[in-house]
């Protein structure tokens, strides 16, 4: 099923939790909406179940509009972060509970029920009861009862957060494989930006409520619309450092209070033109600067700090006031206080406009 | 391990947790003890007293003669009894019918369909009233409402909606006008506990059942009456012990007349210690009274599963960890 929000806006009281959001989402799609708590995902989530009604705008379910469908008659499936597993139930219960208020005959239910448990592997827990079962358990419980009336849309609601690691890294395979092989269109609430990369088609970004981008994982990584996506994608997050721009020639030259660095032609083609002497911010990823031996157009700095991430040190560098974050091997062997040299990797420099903070990249 | 290491071991640990208790019990003393000591005062020692006192002939010569069980005896061949137990009976399955089940109604009715939150506390409010009012009042305030004059509030409205004629309420129907006085006056209770009980549930809940597509009434049905159980066994039972044992509304409307149609094992036992000053009589009903709520509380314990709600939630955890599979 095709899901279209248009100019949706949802108010409590004088907050505005969603604002004007427009977003559609196609068939057998799996799209994340990411933001930070408080961006109005969740409340995005409840309005597409129906159990909040926009204020102004319209949800349309393929070409029908929907704000005033109860969330009974949607015919969505819903996991909840607390996977709200009815606790007077046993497990067979609850994923039944659907069907059951379908008035299914009990033969047909029990059939479903059965099928649908093995495709979970939760056949022996059927008989027990929710607080019986582990944390994982719940969770397949809970998805099993969201999929078991065939719903056209799949809502997930943080379903990942209140598993330990490791299950959380095998559960996010498990539920992309499922999306993929049952085709259902599926939006996928989460603050963690690891299981939207990871898992989704297409990841949907909001803040304050307002929709900032949407795009594949790939686009909002390589191409960030603004800093806010630059700097909330990404793990560890982009440096960002004010520099003043100058222009010569077909040359880009980025000038920072400590440093100055020069961009070849062929990149600085890539960016609109500003003013001689603006100031711009320049980005760039921990993963695409490198240390190296003193030259022309890098940066030198003072190790401020080591860490290690096991795979790999994240170092910290202090030039002039600014820190920057620098991903490197394990075999990196700076100690605090040495001087170093940053090289950047300038296919991968996003300059940005420090007024509205959107990317200078110009649209091919 | 052999079975009878097991049982050594079993009754070992038994004892250990014994002595502890013993121990904990004199570590509590200080915070249990003011509570203990005022229990023991003030139902403990009645009871003692009432039962003592029912072995006796005591009258208004408040003179200790003890004379067995002859009170007991006299009860159950006393030929009023049959209908102040039935009465009983009758008065305390109906008003516990408009207590709890009025109750959960109105509960539901203010703190699930009323969304607006100063909406539901003005309803509460006003059916809270009655409990604020002294019980003369509030029995005062039935007197006139059923007053048996063409001036009395219910017949007056009656006679302009319907033209009836004005009748005498209290007289014809004695019962009804006390189980309704009484039932309206405990739904209050029930209201705010059933109500604070539904608040309490994790919103989520509703919206999974609205999402798995239940309607209104598949949601009281499904998720409120299961969630609200315990309160309702309490509910149950605390209504149960306290209209067994009440009788001060009876007494102020109708005094269990006429003609012992309205009369209670509680208010018969009042009236015949402060009426007829028979004590050791009096004494001997109220005994009876306390051993069949007793009884009768044990009873509904084990109807409602007690055990069951409190014991529900561990997980098993040795059978879990075989079971992981991912």
């Amino acid at each position: 099923m095709e899901v279209t929000m248009m100019n949706v806006v949802k108010r409590f009281g004088n907050f505005k939790a969603v604002d004007n959001l427009s977003l559609t989402i196609k068939d057998g799609e799996f799209v994340a909406l990411l933001g930070p708590s408080g961006c109005g995902k969740t409340t995005t989530l409840l309005m597409l179940a129906g159990i909040y009604k926009p204020d102004a705008g319209e949800i349309i379910f393929d070409d029908k509009i929907v704000n005033d469908v109860l969330p009974k008659d949607r015919n969505i499936g819903m996991c909840f972060q607390s996977y709200a597993l009815y606790p007077h139930m046993t497990v067979e219960q609850n994923i039944a509970f659907p069907l059951k208020l379908k008035k299914l005959p009990k033969k047909v239910i029990d059939e479903k029920v059965r099928e649908i448990a093995a495709k979970f592997r939760i056949e022996h827990l059927l008989k027990r009861y929710p607080g019986q079962i582990s944390g994982g358990q719940q969770q397949r419980v809970a998805l099993a009862r969201a999929l078991i009336k065939e719903p056209n849309l799949l809502l997930l609601d943080e379903p990942l957060s209140n598993l330990d690691a490791g299950l959380r890294i095998s559960m996010r395979a498990e539920i992309k494989k499922l999306q993929k092989e049952l085709g259902i269109t599926t939006v996928f609430v989460t603050h963690d930006q690891t299981e939207a990369l990871s898992m989704s088609d297409r990841i949907a970004v909001m803040n304050k409520g307002k929709l900032q981008a949407i795009g594949t994982p790939e686009d909002l990584y390589m191409r960030p619309k603004n800093m806010f996506i630059a700097g909330f994608i990404g793990n560890p997050p982009m440096n960002f450092l004010e520099v003043g721009y100058i222009m010569d020639g077909d040359r880009v030259t980025l000038k920072g209070k400590n440093f100055e660095i020069s961009l070849p032609e062929e990149i600085s083609r890539t960016f609109i033109k500003k003013q001689n002497n603006e100031r711009i911010v320049m980005g760039i990823r921990p993963e695409h600067l490198s240390v190296g031996a003193e030259a022309p157009n890098t940066i030198k700095g003072e190790i401020y700090v080591v860490e290690h991430l096991g795979k790999d040190k994240l170092v910290d560098v202090k030039v002039g006031d600014d820190r920057i974050k620098v991903l490197t091997g394990q075999d990196f062997e700076g100690k605090m206080g040495d001087t170093v040299n940053l090289h950047l990797d300038f296919k991968n420099v996003h300059l940005f406009d420090a007024a509205d903070g959107n990317s200078m990249k110009r649209v091919a | 391990m052999s079975e009878l290491e097991a049982k050594i071991l079993e009754r070992v640990t038994a004892k250990k947790a014994s002595m502890e208790g013993v121990r904990k019990f004199f570590t509590a003393l200080p915070f249990l003890g003011p509570f203990l000591f005022l229990i023991i005062l003030f139902y403990l020692v009645p009871v003692i007293l009432t039962f003592t006192m029912s072995l006796t002939s005591m009258d208004y010569a408040l003179e200790w003669n003890f004379v067995g069980l002859k009170n007991f005896v006299r009860f159950f061949q006393d030929s009023s009894v049959k209908i102040v137990v039935l009465n009983t009976v009758k008065y305390v399955v109906y008003t516990l019918m408009i207590n709890v089940g009025f109750g959960f109604f109105l509960a539901v009715a203010t703190s699930y369909f009323i969304k607006n939150e100063n909406l539901r506390l003005a309803f509460q409010t006003i059916w809270m009233l009655p409990r604020m009012t002294p019980p003369v009042v509030y029995a005062l305030l039935w007197l006139w409402f059923l007053d048996p004059t063409e001036a009395g509030t219910l017949n007056s409205v009656l006679h302009k909606l319907f033209g009836l004629p004005a009748q005498n309420w209290i007289l014809n129907h004695p019962m009804k006008v006390v189980i309704v006085a009484n039932g309206l006056i405990g739904t209050s209770l029930a209201m705010v506990v059933f109500s604070a009980a539904i608040k309490s549930i994790p919103v989520d809940y509703f919206r999974a059942a609205s999402v798995d597509g239940a309607s209104d009434w598949d949601v009281v049905r499904h998720v409120i009456v299961p969630f609200l159980k315990w309160p309702i066994m309490f509910m149950t039972i605390w209504q149960t012990l306290s209209l067994i044992t009440s009788y001060e509304y009876i007494l102020l409307i109708t005094d269990g007349g006429p003609l012992n149609r309205s009369e209670v094992l509680s208010l018969f036992s009042y009236h015949k210690a402060f009426s007829n000053y028979e004590f050791g009589y009096g004494a001997a009903i109220s005994t009876v009274l306390v051993i069949f709520a007793v009884i009768l509380a044990v009873v509904m314990l084990k109807v409602f599963g007690y055990d069951a709600i409190m014991m529900r939630g561990e997980i098993d955890e040795k059978r879990d960890k075989d079971h992981i599979s991912f």
